[in-house]
């Protein structure tokens, strides 16, 4: 995956841009939802409409096992997304030393369920990672994540803690406040990249959801992306695409994020939506709080760009 | 000088090794990681430590139950003479592992071995002032300090270097086999991340000249300058503890070449205060004269200290602590309750956490962000090598507690959690002169993203009509004092260039 195309032996949906259609591809071109899944490849592709109608899949409950199966179900599967031998990063959001009631990080069991249900799918290895904010063995610890994912017991899934050297600078061809930056190594690298944001409050950003929890695939000073930030999480959305994304809002942090600690501030929605499109996933996120894809402003800036589709009216969603 | 005549029993070997071990061992894993608990830190060593004891307990003027296994020692010092330093010391052992690595140099000139006691002398009468200094000289911190601030950093550093390099190189066959190797080591040995310490040099070179004097006089150290050595031969001289015969023998004078404190003074005799029990004479004397055994009443066998010396260090260490005392910060903290410094969560009040500290390092080893370091005159001459907060190299993790756990002294007092989240350890300031959306109008806002506490402590305002150089809604972080724990995450964070825009301090006032 990635944007190296020119890296030998790469899958997935570079067949838009080589031309080289592989067996896989070809199976997968034959799938209902390969249209979206292309359009949610990882390559940077230019600019151009979006194909059919968005589409979310929600689930709601309180077995957090049991919705994220069903919102990933009413997307046609995680088989859609994985097939066998695919190596996969799921990136959930573990950047804080909070415990999952307090709803900082994604939860442990739809992290859990998501890389069970990439295993199932076939894949040979499932890499879980984050790059912290709060000390990362502290973060891994009480987040629940790391024992989600090591109780799992198989050697397929792993998670660990970031390696400073795999850090790589990468062009971001459609970028324009950021136009190059450090990205990890894996990320590039696996066939399927699924990101599972929890969704909060943020000071700076107001809401912090899908484009934003790729924060944590990046290198470099983060503190510089603060600046112009809106555009700049833009820009990192027009380069890496996530295969899959499921939104967290089992609890939903409506205030004091996206560091929180206040049980006050979470709302427990036992909620998880699930879709292939950042913007229209970000801009459904947004409602949980009341607000609109448009009043945030790098789901804005993301939408201009035309990475996805921000107007609720336009999106299909299904689900519970 | 016969250096490379010592030989070692085989018993002495082995408790060295395994005591050096275990060292080794309980330093790597004075390391966060993961869990909120410490199980094995190193402080177990002060507890048989009996200047640490001393000092921390005649400066604070509390008895400590962590000290109890020092009346142990001293029992069997009392008994048996000074085995600890031949046996039991990791800096003894550590010394006696270097040695035969060197070659000796011939120096005739030396210091008395008189200056250990003055030096204690000097120590415990600045104690009896509430001035603990120390930490400074004893062995188990100099170990620790040493291995902390300096000796292991430098270490995993060069690992760091090397494995970084033949990953980059990404080598077919090679990279993969170091890689596997890097990622065993890093489960064990290797720190979490690279280890950052200010004095590093200075503790190196330090550290060094102790075991480079080794070229000089075996147990250079332990012979002329360690305190510790100095206690305990204090005590060792009244032990049980009989040697025969109780001088060089004339025909022969073999021991003082094979021993490797040179326990003898210029006319021969026997110093029992001075011998470690290596027993090195008995193994190499051909004649089989020499033994020892354990009889009472004890025979009192007392250094020559010269008089004039004694009163000097006496003296010496009753003109330091008014000299100490009369500090500025002493006057600021007792007439406006300011601190000097950012002192870690849980440490007493200044002075009585100086009165405690022994200068271990081991908070600053253990602390994840590596925001802890050793002071070296912010706090005045006493409080070198004490650990101070700096939230521009590391901030204080907000639900950490582990400083408190491997002090050894309570200086930093063990905190639950709870309790740890609502220690004040300094306050935030904003610089607006230098703060972006201040200074240029434009937006940041990492300060306020970081800030840990539940009820955030850094709120912005948003201006009307003010707006950011991207064309969004200016806003403007502050403080609010009250709810600031003065973790310094803000100020670590802060992506202005130099010092940051938002600043902790070790004020603790609250409006």
């Amino acid at each position: 995956m990635g944007a190296d195309a020119t890296k030998k032996g790469q899958k997935g949906p570079d067949i838009c841009l080589h031309g080289r259609l592989t067996r896989r591809d070809f199976v997968a071109c034959g799938a209902v939802l390969s249209a979206a899944t292309l359009a949610g490849g990882l390559v940077a592709l230019p600019r151009r409409a979006h194909a059919a109608v968005p589409f979310l899949s929600t689930a709601t409950g309180t077995n957090y096992k049991n919705i994220v199966i069903d919102a990933v179900d009413g997307l046609g599967g995680m088989k859609i997304f994985v097939t066998s031998g695919d190596v996969v990063v799921v990136k959930p959001n573990i950047g804080w030393n909070s415990t999952p009631e307090l709803g900082g990080n994604t939860h442990p069991d739809v992290v859990r369920t998501l890389v069970e249900l990439c295993l199932d799918a076939g894949a040979s290895k499932v890499k879980v990672f984050d790059r912290t904010c709060h000390d990362a063995r502290k973060t891994y610890d009480s987040s629940g994540i790391q024992a989600a994912v090591e109780g799992l017991g198989d050697s397929r899934a792993t998670i660990s803690f970031i390696d400073d050297r795999k850090f790589v600078s990468m062009p971001i061809p459609m970028g324009t406040a950021l136009t190059e930056w450090e990205f990890y190594k894996d990320v590039l690298d696996a066939d399927r990249l699924i990101n599972v944001p929890v969704a909060k409050n943020h000071g700076s950003t107001t809401l912090t959801l899908s484009m934003k929890n790729l924060m944590g695939v990046i290198g470099g000073n983060r503190g510089q992306i603060h600046w112009n930030i809106d555009q700049k999480l833009a820009d990192i959305s027009s380069l890496i695409k996530p295969n899959l994304i499921v939104l967290d809002a089992t609890r939903v942090m409506l205030k004091g994020g996206p560091s929180g600690g206040d049980i006050k501030n979470v709302s427990v929605q036992n909620h998880v939506v699930a879709g292939t499109d950042p913007v229209a996933v970000d801009s459904y996120g947004a409602t949980l709080f009341g607000m609109k894809g448009t009043d945030i402003g790098h789901i804005r800036a993301a939408h201009d760009m035309g990475l996805g589709e921000i107007d609720l009216a336009k999106i299909t969603v299904k689900g519970t | 000088m016969a250096v490379g005549r010592h030989t070692t029993s085989i018993p002495r070997r082995i408790t060295q090794s395994v005591i050096l071990c275990a060292f080794l061992v309980l330093f790597i894993t004075t390391t966060y990681r993961g869990g909120t608990e410490i199980h094995y830190p190193i402080n177990l060593f002060f507890q048989a430590d009996p200047l640490a004891a001393a000092g921390t307990m005649l400066a604070s003027r509390t008895l400590n139950a962590f000290f109890l296994p020092v009346l142990l020692v001293l029992l069997a010092t009392l008994l048996l003479g000074r085995f600890f330093c031949g046996w039991f010391c990791p800096m003894g052992a550590l010394l006696d592992t270097f040695r035969p690595l060197m070659k000796p140099v011939d120096v005739k000139k030396v210091p008395s071995r008189n200056l250990k006691y003055y030096l204690l002398f000097l120590l415990l009468v600045t104690a009896a002032f509430s001035i603990n200094l120390v930490g400074i000289f004893d062995p188990i911190s100099i170990l620790i300090r040493s291995l902390t601030l300096s000796v292991y950093p430098l270490l995993s550093a060069a690992a760091f270097a090397v494995f970084d390099q033949l990953y980059y190189w990404d080598i077919p066959g090679v990279t993969a086999a170091s890689e596997a190797v890097y990622g065993v080591l890093r489960e064990t040995v290797l720190p979490f991340r690279q280890g950052f310490f200010l004095l590093s040099t200075t503790s190196l070179v330090l550290f060094g000249a102790i075991l480079f004097a080794e070229k000089i006089r075996p147990r250079f150290w332990c012979r002329y300058l360690c305190p510790l050595g100095a206690l305990l031969s204090l005590f060792a001289g009244v032990s049980l503890l009989r040697r025969r015969p109780t001088g060089l023998c004339p025909d022969c004078a073999e021991c003082n070449d094979v021993c490797e404190t040179g326990a003898f003074d210029d006319d021969g005799n026997f110093l029992k205060g001075e011998c470690i029990l290596t027993m090195s004479c008995v193994r190499s004397c051909e004649k089989k004269r020499a033994a020892y055994t354990v009889g009472f009443p004890p025979r009192a066998s007392a250094p020559s200290l010269v008089r004039r010396h004694v009163v000097t260090s006496l003296v010496a260490g009753l003109a330091l602590s008014p000299l100490l005392l009369i500090h500025p910060k002493r006057k600021l903290k007792e007439s406006l309750g300011i601190d000097a410094v950012i002192r870690p969560p849980g440490a007493r009040e200044e002075p009585l956490f100086l009165s405690r500290c022994v200068k271990c390092g081991e908070c600053m080893m253990v602390c994840p962000t590596g925001g802890l370091q050793p002071d070296l005159v912010r706090g005045g001459l006493e409080g070198m090598y004490s650990p101070i907060l700096v939230p521009r190299i590391g901030y204080c993790e907000y639900h950490c507690t582990l400083c408190g756990q491997v002090c050894p002294t309570g200086a930093i007092e063990k905190l639950s959690v709870a309790e740890k989240l609502e220690t004040v350890i300094g306050m935030a300031y904003i610089d607006t002169n230098r703060c972006l959306p201040y200074a240029h109008g434009i937006n940041c806002m990492v300060c306020e993203e970081h800030c840990p506490t539940a009820d955030k402590a850094i709120k912005f305002r948003e201006p009307i009509g003010e707006t950011s150089a991207d064309g969004s809604q200016l806003k403007q972080p502050y403080v609010i004092n009250n709810l600031c724990v003065g973790c310094g995450i803000c100020e670590n964070k802060c992506p202005v260039g130099g010092s940051g825009a938002i600043i902790v301090t070790s004020e603790k006032a609250k409006y």
